[in-house]
């Protein structure tokens, strides 16, 4: 009792003393934004003060003085910039937030709607020494860049001159390697991977310019081989020779398979629960998108936990403000599932499971109003709301005192 | 005017001798109070730092310029793939950014891709709440309770190579370092869903001064980043983007506009400054500098 009046008398003291200090300077704003301010002056808890306002004024006027006042000017431009990043900060996490991480629109998410499209790269045509080629171009793609198992990935080359007019092809030498994805040595693993254009294999059509090829690492000599493989390609266009090249990352192990899929309307949302049997425990990344009946895509719904070893759900929420807002026509379909086991601190750091491409899922029909119109609230998002609306609050404060009476 | 300055010293150190008392005191009364820090995470070739020393900023600069309140400096190798060094991002925002403490992040290069993947993988994770009193490993003893995801009021990003490099792509950079693997244009964009931040802005801060590489690199560059990577456009693959008195080439928008010709930023990437004076590189320079040093400067005037 006896320690607690003492601190209380120290309080009183401390903050009587400062409140005199504070009253007798005035509030002298210093340049924020001036270069080679002392890591001192920064070092502070930002609780409680504004390290920027101390020590200014340098004792060349008082806070009415002509200094003083442009420099209380500037300090509040500072504040009015700091206060708009606050508001812009804390309006649009409180509006995106209506809906859970879980549960989002896709126009959120724009390189997400169509997952199992090819990677599409236009690059300029280059020798082995990374020279560029002149009037020559390459047109790429490959069909994934992670993949596991018995999983393959197809990949085309063709060419353009400047004017974008296809240049006829002659593929040489393609050859896929592993390559070190850590400073310890890697054994070295090669195999052939043709690229063609007579319309058979991966080649869709004969005779059109574009080459493909397919490697299925499981059956190339790569099934224990865990990490990059390259796939280097000799291209020969209008007499010059360069090379095309392509990362993939393989990893021998599927960790999961799918067992099926059920939906269940739930506190006002519609759940899909993704049914599993799990090899490998462990943190899965699962994303789906969700199209209504007219084949608009509108959510894109993901799974992100730790889960154990054996039979168990994905649960992929669709949220009911999320549902009301966007009104989609039903019946729903769940399309093109993508998952993974995140494998953190290791390289590779996935094992991929199978894609699931194309309508994975038809819902039932449900009514708008069977689903909950109210916005997502969670002890995260309370918790931002929380810090953000305090910064915006002390920002809009500080410009109020800044101005003065 | 001699005893003008000398009572404006005097009045000087009284405040500031207040504040630290009273932060103290209150630190004393309340238990524990809040702390604001700035984490400073580190792109590519770190090799002279410390993993895991936050107060090791050789590669940024004079440790003792203001850069952010409270600032640590997040090592990270910055030659090894992005999956094995992110544990000493995630340990340092266990650290700063859980339980009262928020944090204010700052990234260079292929530090982006750091606080992406932290963010995009891990960002809903239940994390323990740290004392920020980091072990010479970066890892702070747990002060009790545990938490969805990080404290972490925004993003400033200098030169994002979160979109990948295509000096990676043609061999420019040493193919034997695993990271310039990561960087490669399509493995870059395929790592995680750059749109999920948990609704964390990246302020993006681009630079465009390079020529050396401009054969290699679309539209305007760093000379290490183009403009489809510094400024978060969203997609697979790259593209080629420009200021906007490039007549030949899509204008990269500042803020969160749709670029021109229709191809959009990843949500919540944000260009706040756009190198149209072509006036910045990519290179810190050992001294805070390039397009990191617009980022410092918005730092030490908003981090706080």
């Amino acid at each position: 009792m006896k320690s607690k009046n003492w601190l209380v008398a120290v309080i009183l003291l401390v903050v009587t003393t400062g409140w005199l200090a504070w009253w007798l300077m005035g509030d002298v704003p210093a340049n924020a934004a001036g270069l080679g301010t002392s890591e001192s002056a920064q070092s502070q808890p930002s609780s409680g003060a504004d390290n920027s306002v101390i020590g200014a004024g340098g004792g060349n006027g008082g806070p009415f003085s002509a200094s003083g006042l442009a420099a209380r000017q500037q300090q509040l431009v500072l504040w009015q910039q700091r206060y708009d990043r606050a508001a812009e900060v804390y309006s649009s996490y409180q509006d995106s937030t209506r809906y859970p991480f879980e549960s989002r629109p896709i126009s959120e998410h724009p390189d997400q709607v169509h997952p199992f499209d090819p990677v599409t790269e236009e690059k300029t045509l280059r020798d082995a020494s990374g020279k560029a080629l002149k009037g020559l171009s390459l047109r790429t793609t490959q069909e994934r860049v992670f993949l596991s198992g018995a999983e393959s990935v197809l990949f085309t080359i063709e060419a353009f001159d400047e004017a974008k007019k296809p240049v006829p092809l002659v593929l040489g030498r393609s050859l896929a390697q592993t390559v070190a994805d850590t400073v310890k040595p890697v054994t070295v693993i090669s195999a052939n991977v043709p690229f063609s254009d007579d319309g058979l294999g991966a080649d869709l059509r004969a005779g059109d310019g574009k080459y493909s090829a397919r490697l299925t690492p499981a059956s190339q000599g790569f099934a224990n081989h865990a990490g990059t493989l390259r796939l280097l390609a000799e291209v020969t266009a209008n007499g010059q020779q360069g090379v095309a090249y392509f990362d993939v990352v393989y990893s021998p192990v599927v960790p999961a398979q799918w067992l099926g899929t059920r939906e269940a309307l739930e506190g006002g949302a519609l759940n899909f629960y993704l049914k599993v049997q799990v090899q490998v425990a462990g943190r899965y990344v699962v994303t789906g998108r969700v199209y209504d009946a007219s084949g608009k895509p509108f959510a894109l719904v993901q799974f992100n936990d730790e889960v154990p070893a054996g039979v168990t759900e994905f649960k992929l929420p669709l949220f009911g403000a999320l549902v009301r807002d966007k009104a989609p026509i039903f019946p729903l379909r769940l399309v093109d599932v993508d998952g993974f086991l995140l494998r953190p601190d290791s390289f590779p750091d996935r094992s991929m499971m199978a894609r699931q491409a194309g309508v994975v899922y038809t819902t039932s029909r449900y009514s708008l109003d069977r689903f909950s119109s109210a916005e997502w609230t969670s002890e995260e998002r309370e918790r931002y709301l929380k810090e953000y609306g305090r910064d915006m609050q002390e920002a809009k404060d500080r410009i109020s005192s800044l101005q003065g009476p | 005017m001699f005893q003008i300055a000398k009572k404006w010293w005097f009045l000087n150190g009284v405040r500031s001798v207040w504040l630290a008392l009273a932060a103290t005191l209150l630190s004393v009364a309340g238990g524990v109070y809040a702390t604001n820090y700035s984490l400073w995470v580190n792109g590519r070739s770190n090799a002279a730092a410390v993993p895991g020393n936050h107060a090791d900023f050789i590669y940024w600069g004079p440790a003792g310029t203001a850069a952010g309140v409270n600032k640590k400096s997040v090592n990270w190798d910055g030659s090894s793939r992005i999956s094995t060094q992110n544990y000493l991002v995630r340990d340092a925002l266990d650290c700063y950014c859980t339980g009262p403490n928020w944090c204010y992040v700052a990234a260079h290069s292929a530090g982006d891709l750091q606080v992406g993947y932290a963010l995009s993988l891990f960002g809903g994770s239940t994390r323990s709440v740290k004392n920020a009193a980091p072990s010479s490993a970066g890892v702070c003893g747990n002060s009790g309770g545990t938490q969805t995801g990080w404290n972490i009021k925004w993003v400033n990003i200098a030169a994002g190579a979160g979109g990948g490099s295509e000096l990676s792509d043609v061999g420019s950079w040493a193919v034997s370092e695993p990271l310039v693997s990561d960087l490669k244009t399509s493995t870059a964009r395929a790592l995680y869903d750059h749109n999920q931040t948990r609704s964390k802005w990246f302020y993006m801060y681009t630079g465009a001064q390079g020529t050396w590489y401009s054969s290699v690199l679309p539209g305007n560059d760093d000379e290490a980043v183009a403009y489809h990577s510094s400024g978060g456009v969203s997609g697979t693959s790259g593209g080629s983007y420009c200021n906007p008195s490039d007549w030949f080439c899509n204008d990269l928008t500042l803020g969160t506009a749709v670029n021109e010709g229709g191809k959009a930023k990843w949500s919540y990437h944000d260009v706040k400054f756009r190198d149209d004076a072509q006036a910045f590189n990519h290179y810190v320079k050992g001294n805070w500098g390039g397009v990191v040093s617009k980022v410092r400067s918005d730092m030490e005037a908003n981090a706080r």
